[in-house]
């Protein structure tokens, strides 16, 4: 029974040696975005973006996936994209096409359109899988989208921030001042003090009633407690394109 | 339905609280090579648990005790323990000397419980280590899974921050049983990612079964079995422990108070323990999920911080006849549950919130109860064991709720809230040796039911039942020579209730529902066997093999499974055509053992039809964040190895021990290894223990321990698994027992990974995300016993 075990499983191993399955990973040669191979691109809102992509494989390709997602909170990839966040983006842009794929190679092109109510940062991954599910290095670059045509926002505090955030002491205030613009004319403005437990602290909804510029001063909220907290500021224009802005305060 | 229960096993072993004529059993036990008396020496009837301890004399009385055959065990430290038959009225006072043979190995100190023998582990033709409630306290780590790591051929998968379960020869998850209170410890439907739901401190004594335990404990036992012992009745009196203890990686501190007494063989055991911790501490500044880097403020994972609290009752009456005893157990947990691994995290959401002993979203709470009723009933050929309980099982995730697509916000943050109830019975009959033969045969039933609630689907509702039989035997043609084998036949059925994902369109307007899982109907069965040999051919020399064939029927979430898995970190797809793993495995050892020597070499071989893993799909999941898509599929695959201990004591003092471990996976249909392999493995120990040389001194027993465990790079991965380089990790570990006044209390500390080693474990779900393992860690923990009254007392 022993002799017969070993000698199936020794059989069994050395027969099926000669029929290992491919593990080598696919590859992705390049992605160009409007024909351009760069770690960022510079976009504006309502532009069309055309990702063209070339890729290869030792057997069989089978699918590749493009995804565009908000690269505003400092997140990074291996595979690439900066992360250089100078604020919320504004406006949502989520978008997924996976695309079947075959052969050793292949060339697609795929249109992205940037919507026309957002600004920020966003980055395009690429995957890329083998017909074993063997997995490419991803690639990712990143989307810097300006719009002009949006409101202008600032925050400033008292105290001021150093650095990224503005830091106190529990039971502590701050100073909150908030300006806005545009050329079309100001909406609502909307500023909020939340905690990062979702806890609101101070909340205010101002019509700017069409006025190019708007100034929020005098707002003064305190922190009893310690946490992170985060300033929001979201302004309308007439034309109903929104801004946002934010400032983090640490209380500690 | 607990009293049911009761009433039920009451009624059935009222019979055991009869008053038939009573005997008394005396004797001496003595020094097997000096012949001087022994005191301490534990004797105990195994079937009823009624047992006493040698006065300084060796001199012992067992009274009370109905007329019969009883297994006697005999067990102290240093001594190899040992158990024999003893007939009533005849060898009343005819009992001759017992004597026991002296040996430093620890392993030769206590009894197997589980074989149908109840002998030493040198008649098991199964590998297997028990493992004494000192040992434990000695090693106490995170989890109790963690605390077993210093076994040869056991590693953990750390599948949480206080998570853990035991990897067995490479098995883990539903491959490997957790049998506790005589149930199945249920808690790995919902994924093999979840960890033990039991309170570590309510576990003092265990058998490890590194190999198919699938005979005796049901077809989830094919890698192994972690046999959680029932704690000894109570001597006679009023006595308890407090266990406080500290762990410094999370700031964890508890306690844990438990209290025993014993009037006339009634008995009750009651023990609460609470714990509370923090964020933990990990030696990185950044992880990758989803393919996100993402940033790890000062070095602590938010909201990781949770709180515990446990407890447990015991009830029961140890008779002439037999003994009954009736459990319950809760286990309640609450903790944090890391943003940077649930939805699509974001660089904000895993950012320092000030305070690291909070709990707040998303986090999640396990609610596990059981309560059952263990029996055993002496018969004049033998005796009847039953082991009856059910258990509950709640896990709850609260997560902030988020639009699925263009669809509505859910109004609830209630993501999962999963219910399993199950029920289980066992009954076996233990015949008394017939000559050279011994027969157990026994029956099992189970029954599950599982439902869903929450806004998040991943599992479905089902309903499982699974019923076996089986006959075990034991073959003694001479001394040291012993056979052993049996067959089992289990049967099941498996249903699972579709469900459903709605889809939306802008505006949220409600388009369909897209069937994320199909309904499963499944029945299964099979049979499972083995046949085993242990031989003795010098006192020196032990020769052992087991050949055994089991079968595992496919789980909830092998079946039915479909959403991105946050444990897990992927989108796993389950696969309701799965059919049952059938595992043909061979174990062997040989032993060679004196009174400070043990060497223990122990290679398998194992071939698996139809093994289920989660293997990558080749197409992308059309979640949001989801990557490839993994599904359980099955593949034959042959898992192979073995163990090599030494263990030495130079002088009494001194215990020196080696052990290697190996696993050799392959898929014999992709020619890769299977995922989650564990590598080479050695660890060396050294302890130098000093013994206290007056009963009355202040320190009466003192040690101090070095152990450096060394892990080979694993570079046989499957598809997509990166490679795991090697480390080394050295720890620390002392303690002492010590006398102020009349208190007697015991500090044990252990100092793991002193020298803060940055490294990954292959086994870790963790690596999957960049996380190396926790760094420097302290334990320390203080063990007082007390004891309110020493005689019988009155209730």
């Amino acid at each position: 029974m022993k002799h017969l075990f070993f000698l199936a499983a020794t059989v069994a191993v050395l027969s099926s040696c000669s029929n290992k399955e491919d593990d080598t990973d696919p590859v992705i040669q390049y992605v160009r975005i409007n024909g351009t191979e760069a770690p960022e691109h510079d976009l504006e809102a309502g532009q069309t973006v055309a990702v063209s992509v070339s890729l290869t494989d030792n057997e069989e390709l089978n699918q590749v996936k493009l995804e565009i997602h908000a690269a505003d909170d400092g997140h990074t990839h291996e595979g690439g994209g900066s992360s250089e966040p100078s604020g919320p983006n504004t406006g949502v842009w989520v978008d997924s096409r996976i695309i079947n794929l075959d052969g050793t190679s292949a060339e697609r092109s795929v249109n992205f359109t940037v919507p026309l109510d957002v600004a920020g940062y966003w980055h395009l991954e690429v995957l890329l899988i083998d017909r074993e599910g063997n997995e490419a290095e991803e690639y990712v670059t990143t989307l810097h989208v300006e719009n002009p045509d949006l409101p202008v926002v600032t925050i400033t505090t008292n105290p001021a921030a150093v650095g990224e955030y503005v830091e106190i002491t529990p039971g502590g205030e701050v100073g909150i001042s908030v300006t806005a613009s545009d050329e079309e004319g100001l909406g609502i403005i909307h500023i909020e003090v939340e905690s990062e437990g979702g806890t609101v602290l101070f909340e205010q909804e101002y019509d700017a009633a069409g006025a190019a510029t708007f100034t929020a001063d005098g707002i003064a909220v305190a922190f009893p407690l310690a946490g992170h907290y985060h300033i929001h500021v979201e302004a309308t224009d007439s034309g109903g394109l929104t801004r946002m802005a934010e400032q983090e305060v640490h209380v500690e | 339905m607990t009293r049911f229960l009761v009433l039920c096993m009451v009624c059935a072993f009222a019979p055991a609280f009869a008053q038939p004529p009573v005997h008394t059993l005396k004797g001496r036990v003595v020094d097997g090579e000096t012949g001087l008396p022994l005191s301490d020496v534990r004797l105990f009837v195994h079937e009823t648990e009624a047992g006493t301890l040698s006065d300084s004399l060796g001199r012992f009385v067992l009274s009370g005790l109905a007329a019969g055959r009883h297994h006697l065990h005999v067990e102290r430290i240093g001594y190899r323990a040992d158990a024999f038959y003893v007939n009533l009225p005849a060898d009343t006072t005819g009992l001759s000397d017992v004597r026991m043979m002296p040996t430093c190995i620890e392993l030769r100190q206590v009894l197997v419980e589980h074989s149908l023998s109840r002998s030493g582990d040198r008649d098991q033709p199964l590998s297997m280590a028990t493992i004494g409630s000192d040992d434990l306290d000695r090693m106490r780590e995170v989890t109790l899974a963690q605390s077993l790591t210093h076994l040869a051929g056991v590693q953990v998968i750390q599948t949480g921050v206080s998570m853990a379960r035991p990897v067995i020869r490479g098995f883990s998850g539903n491959r490997i049983l957790v049998q506790d209170l005589g149930m199945k410890q249920e808690g790995q439907q919902w994924g093999s990612d979840h960890g033990l739901e039991l309170d570590p401190w309510q576990v003092e004594r265990m058998e490890v079964i590194r190999g198919p335990g699938t005979l005796t404990f049901g077809p989830d036992a094919m890698g192994g079995v972690l046999h959680i012992l029932p704690p000894s009745v109570p001597e006679p009196g009023l006595r308890g422990t407090v266990h406080t203890f500290f762990r410094s990686a999370n700031g964890l501190w508890g306690t844990s108070v438990m209290t025993e007494g014993n009037r006339k063989g009634s008995f009750f055991r009651a023990r609460f323990t609470i714990q509370e911790y923090g964020d933990y501490r990990v030696p990185a500044d950044s992880f990758i999920y989803l393919r996100r880097g993402l940033p790890i403020e000062g070095r602590r994972l938010r909201n990781t911080a949770g709180r515990e609290m446990h407890g447990a009752l015991t009830l029961g009456h140890a008779g002439q006849r037999g003994s009954v005893k009736w459990t319950t157990s809760v286990f309640s947990q609450e903790a944090g549950l890391f943003p940077g691994i649930v939805g699509v995290p974001t660089a904000a959401s895993v950012s320092d919130d000030g305070d690291p002993r909070n709990v707040g979203l998303p986090r999640f709470s396990i609610s596990h109860i059981k309560s059952a009723v263990n029996a055993v009933w002496l018969r004049r050929r033998g005796w009847l064991q039953a082991d009856v309980g059910v258990q509950q099982n709640i896990r709850a995730e609260r997560i902030r709720p988020r639009r699925e697509g263009y669809g509505p916000l859910p109004d609830t943050d209630l993501a999962y809230a999963l219910q399993n109830r199950t029920a289980q019975a066992t009954v076996r009959w233990h015949a008394h040796a017939d000559g050279s033969w011994k027969w157990m045969p026994g029956a099992s039933v189970q029954v599950m039911d599982h439902s869903r609630e929450g806004y998040e689907l991943l599992l479905p509702a089902y309903l499982q039942w699974m019923a076996g039989v089986f006959l075990t035997t034991e073959y003694r043609p001479r001394k040291g020579t012993t056979w052993s084998g049996g067959i089992r036949y289990d049967a099941g059925h498996y249903r699972s209730e579709a469900d459903s994902a709605a889809i939306w369109n802008p505006g949220e307007v409600l388009a369909g529902y897209d069937l994320r899982i199909p309904r499963t109907d499944q029945r299964f069965g099979a049979f499972s066997g083995g046949l085993g040999w242990s031989h003795s051919p010098a006192e020196a020399w032990v020769i052992k093999w087991n050949a055994g064939k089991s079968f595992r029927p496919p789980n909830a979430a092998e079946r039915s499974i479909n959403g991105v898995h946050h444990g897990t970190f992927r989108h796993e797809q389950g696969d309701g055509s799965l059919r049952p793993e059938h595992g043909y495995q061979l174990d062997a050892a040989v032993v060679w053992e004196r009174s400070n020597w043990l060497v223990q070499w122990s290679p398998f071989a194992s071939f698996f039809s139809g093994y289920i893993y989660l293997r990558p799909s080749a197409s992308f999941s059309t979640l949001q964040g989801g990557g490839q898509l993994y599904r359980y599929t099955q593949h034959d695959a042959l898992f192979t190895g073995g163990e090599l201990q030494a263990e030495w004591h130079p002088a009494d003092a001194l215990h020196l021990e080696l052990a290697m471990d190996y696993v050799f996976t392959y898929n014999l249909e992709t020619g890769l290894a299977l995922p989650f392999s564990p590598p080479f493995r050695t660890q060396a120990y050294a302890e130098y223990e000093w013994k206290g040389s007056e009963a009355s001194a202040r320190v009466r027993r003192s040690y101090l321990g070095v152990r450096i465990t060394g892990m080979a790079d694993q570079w046989r991965t499957d598809r997509n698994e990166n490679a795991t380089p090697g480390f080394i990790l050295t720890s620390c570990q002392a303690g002492a027992d010590i006398r102020l006044g009349r208190q007697v209390m015991d500090i044990r500390f252990v100092w793991s990974n002193v020298l803060n080693t940055r490294y990954m474990n292959h086994l870790s779900i963790y690596r999957q995300i960049n996380l190396p393992e926790q760094g420097s860690n302290v334990s320390l923990v203080v063990r007082i016993p007390f004891e309110i009254i020493q005689t019988p007392f009155k209730l």
